[in-house]
């Protein structure tokens, strides 16, 4: 990003802040200078060590039961048959089918107090992603917008925001178009698209190029806003990444024989390895979804079926991230909109219904001091007894570990203010 | 930004109310909200059909706990802070904006918007008006308020190591980073840098650390992995002594280059994954207490020799080994068909 982007990237208050900054030698490059200014000044200020710069965001898609992974309750009347085991973390159990998992609780934290207001799949999942509840009047910005616009992208050529396998409330809401995700579908394709077609030549495609250019100067001359140059800009990186070797960041067919069996070929494992490659070549945010956790039948049936493939998935993401050295700057969360009743439906096929009162969910890497379960709900999994953990909480927790200022404020277009997380806080014991 | 510009322009014309004057809630505010907002805002009530109407969004303004209370969990008036006041902002919108207030009539005049801000600005003063009351406002919410003042400023070795530095010119860093570099701070507000090759590793070699080395002393995060650097490159990096994170993953880097970084005064974190290191190179790091963290995989280091730097180094955390699960096997969950329900 050279300066002159930092500088339109900049809202009119940062932009005023930026010229009397670099008069007054304040700032470097990126585009966290302009918001180290802030903090600075902030008495809410927080500041850790080392910061995470990347997040693999894996969202159970239809809402995970909290009973039956990682708030277990073995002899509870709630629990069903659910079996819970030890892991390498002290006093941590998770269930019998998180067996590989349970070998790297030490990298984890498990959240054990979420709690949400929505019950509903789509106010659910766009509070999630959001962390604020849906309005008709506004289209909020999701994590990863935010991640990119205040932290900036890493990776100059690649999308600073991907996400594999789904995610209808994934969208940069009021932000630019340039903070919306990359979306890819099937984790073994690719990116679809990204290749110039045969049937036109090199000179042929930058002769469009130009044309096109031409056509657009005097309407970009005329209207000098963020959202034309945004579309211009989009052009631009999209030719920028065309013509680039990055592009082998998004081929999972790269990778060893071994080490794709080791993550599954289902479309978790698969979303997982090519995460881990896109976090390798400095993608800021990659989000995975893996659907069909909505188990209001048979969810014992179900979960023989869904954990498996998320234990293989997670565990061999976690040691690989661990041996390339990565797992220190990136933050694996693992997310879903809300669990599941603790009362079994009997006349459902022993099925759980919506929960959004409790839930789990479980961070990793990124800083966080693995190994520990943060939060607590009552012996039966029905209410949060300690440390609740309200869904902006996460999603500012998220951006603490990013170093990020969650007390940051940006406007959208009609003037309203919005931050990262709402007005979420921070769980800063964890670090 | 721009509302206060504009309110503050029309202020002078504003007769009704001088400037200076503090705004009561009863006498100057009250009058618009029941004018322009209650009709909608109010409490629930049963309209001439009988169907019950309750407050729009959720937000009441006929009483000083409602108001307080804002609208379906979102606060509407911040004491102090039009700008961040919805009550103040939705009022102000243009018109023809789709989050305008009031739906269904005229916009304030600006003397009443002025009004408004002012009332805002002097701190949401109610005076002795309660209105129809409404709750104490939320325990949780001032709670909350108060979380964010206590959270402590962890300063930690990041933050102790750029302790009485100042932020360097932008230009000084923009000549560093030059065509291929990226440098940001190390974490919000540090004056210590972090320096990555993204996207441009095929260009970075050992002639891209001398542009580096105006900055020597703010690295703190050294990324070079996937780059075509060699041992050379490690001699200038010996010289950043606030160095606490080297990434030189996949690189040509080898044991002689190592000893280099032996001078180090502060590095905790070393990736040496997908390099050519052997013990002996790494036997080097045995004089380095500071280490936390080494990454080794895929070299040609052996079980003895990371055995060996573990007791020089007993805290420090040495991945040498990547232990996965084992291929998936057909039943194992993955890409099986669902089961049949009995």
């Amino acid at each position: 990003m050279t300066l002159r982007e930092i500088f339109h990237d900049a809202d009119d208050v940062s932009r005023r802040g930026f010229l009397s900054g670099a008069a007054s030698t304040m700032l470097g490059l990126g585009a966290m200078p302009l918001l180290s200014q802030a903090a600075v000044a902030s008495p809410a200020a927080l500041l850790r060590k080392s910061p995470a710069k990347n997040v693999i965001y894996l969202f159970m898609s239809g809402g995970m039961t909290h009973l039956d992974t990682f708030d277990v309750k073995p002899g509870a009347a709630t629990q069903g048959p659910t079996e819970a085991i030890q892991t390498s973390a002290d006093g941590v159990r998770i269930s019998s089918h998180l067996k590989y998992l349970s070998r790297h609780m030490d990298k984890c934290v498990v959240l054990n107090s979420m709690s949400s207001t929505q019950g509903a799949h789509a106010q659910g999942q766009y509070f999630m992603h959001t962390s604020y509840e849906p309005r008709g009047t506004i289209a909020h910005a999701s994590l990863g917008s935010w991640v990119n616009r205040l932290g900036g992208r890493l990776n100059q050529t690649l999308p600073g925001y991907v996400t594999v396998g789904g995610g209808r409330y994934v969208t940069a809401g009021w932000m630019e178009s340039a903070y919306a995700p990359l979306p890819i579908g099937d984790p073994e394709d690719g990116l679809a698209n990204s290749t110039r077609a045969d049937t036109i030549s090199d000179k042929d495609f930058h002769r469009r190029l130009d044309r096109v250019a031409k056509m657009n100067k005097a309407f970009s001359e005329r209207f000098k806003q963020k959202q034309v140059r945004s579309y211009t800009e989009m052009y631009d990186q999209a030719v920028k990444l065309m013509g680039s070797t990055d592009l082998r960041a998004f081929d999972i067919d790269k990778e060893p024989d071994a080490i794709k069996g080791a993550y599954g070929d289902g479309r978790l494992g698969r979303g997982c390895l090519l995460a881990r490659r896109l976090v390798e070549h400095g993608v800021r945010f990659v989000e995975v979804v893996s659907g069909g956790w909505d188990t209001h039948n048979d969810n014992f049936g179900e979960m023989e079926e869904k954990l498996p493939p998320l234990d293989r998935a997670l565990s061999a993401l976690l040691a690989d991230l661990d041996a390339r050295g990565l797992l220190e700057e990136t933050l694996v969360v693992v997310a879903t909109e809300f669990g599941r009743t603790p009362d079994i439906t009997a006349n459902r096929g022993n099925g759980r219904n919506h929960y959004p009162k409790a839930f789990s969910c479980l961070l990793a890497g990124g800083g966080v001091q693995g190994g520990q379960a943060y939060g607590k709900t009552d012996p039966e999994g029905r209410e949060v007894i300690e440390n609740k953990v309200l869904v902006p909480d996460l999603n500012a927790t998220i951006a603490y570990a990013l170093g990020l200022p969650t007390d940051k404020v940006l406007h959208s277009p009609s003037g309203r203010p919005f931050q990262i997380a709402h007005k979420g806080k921070p769980v800063t014991s964890i670090f | 930004m721009r509302y206060s510009i504009i309110a503050s322009v029309l202020l002078a014309g504003a007769a009704a109310l001088p400037a200076q004057d503090a705004v009561d809630f009863e006498k100057h505010v009250w009058p618009i909200f029941e004018r322009s907002c209650i009709e909608c805002h109010r409490a629930p009530y049963k309209d001439p059909q009988g169907l019950t109407r309750n407050p729009k969004g959720g937000l009441r303004l006929d009483g000083k706990g409602w108001i307080m209370l804002g609208s379906n969990n979102e606060r509407v008036v911040k004491p102090g802070d039009p700008g961040d006041s919805l009550l103040y902002i939705l009022t102000t919108l243009d018109s023809d904006d789709r989050d305008f207030m009031p739906r269904k009539r005229k916009a304030l005049t600006l003397t009443e918007q002025s009004t408004l801000e002012r009332w805002i600005k002097q701190g949401a003063d109610f005076g002795a008006w309660v209105g129809t009351g409404g709750p104490q406002v939320g325990a949780e919410v001032a709670e909350r308020e108060i979380v964010e003042v206590a959270v402590p400023i962890i300063l930690k070795p990041v933050a102790r190591l750029g302790e009485g530095l100042k932020p360097l010119k932008s230009s000084v860093i923009a000549k560093a980073a030059g065509k291929v570099g990226q440098i940001t701070p190390a974490m919000n507000g540090s004056p210590l840098l972090r320096v990555a090759f993204h996207a441009n590793e095929d260009l970075v070699t050992d002639k891209s650390m001398a542009g580096l080395m105006a900055v020597q002393d703010r690295v703190t995060h050294l990324i070079l992995g996937r780059t075509k650097i060699t041992d050379r490159a490690l001699v200038s990096v010996a010289r950043m002594k606030r160095l606490t994170r080297l990434d030189l993953r996949q690189t040509a880097v080898t044991d002689s280059g190592l000893r280099a970084l032996t001078k180090l005064p502060e590095l905790r974190s070393l990736n040496l994954y997908g390099t050519a290191i052997t013990d002996r190179g790494l036997a080097h790091l045995a004089t380095m207490p500071t280490l936390e963290r080494i990454t080794v995989w895929e070299t040609k280091v052996t079980g003895e020799g990371v055995d060996k730097l573990r007791q020089a180094l007993p805290k420090a955390k040495i991945v040498r080994v990547l232990v996965l699960p084992p291929p998936a096997k057909e039943g194992d969950g993955n890409n099986r068909r669902r089961r049949k329900k009995d």
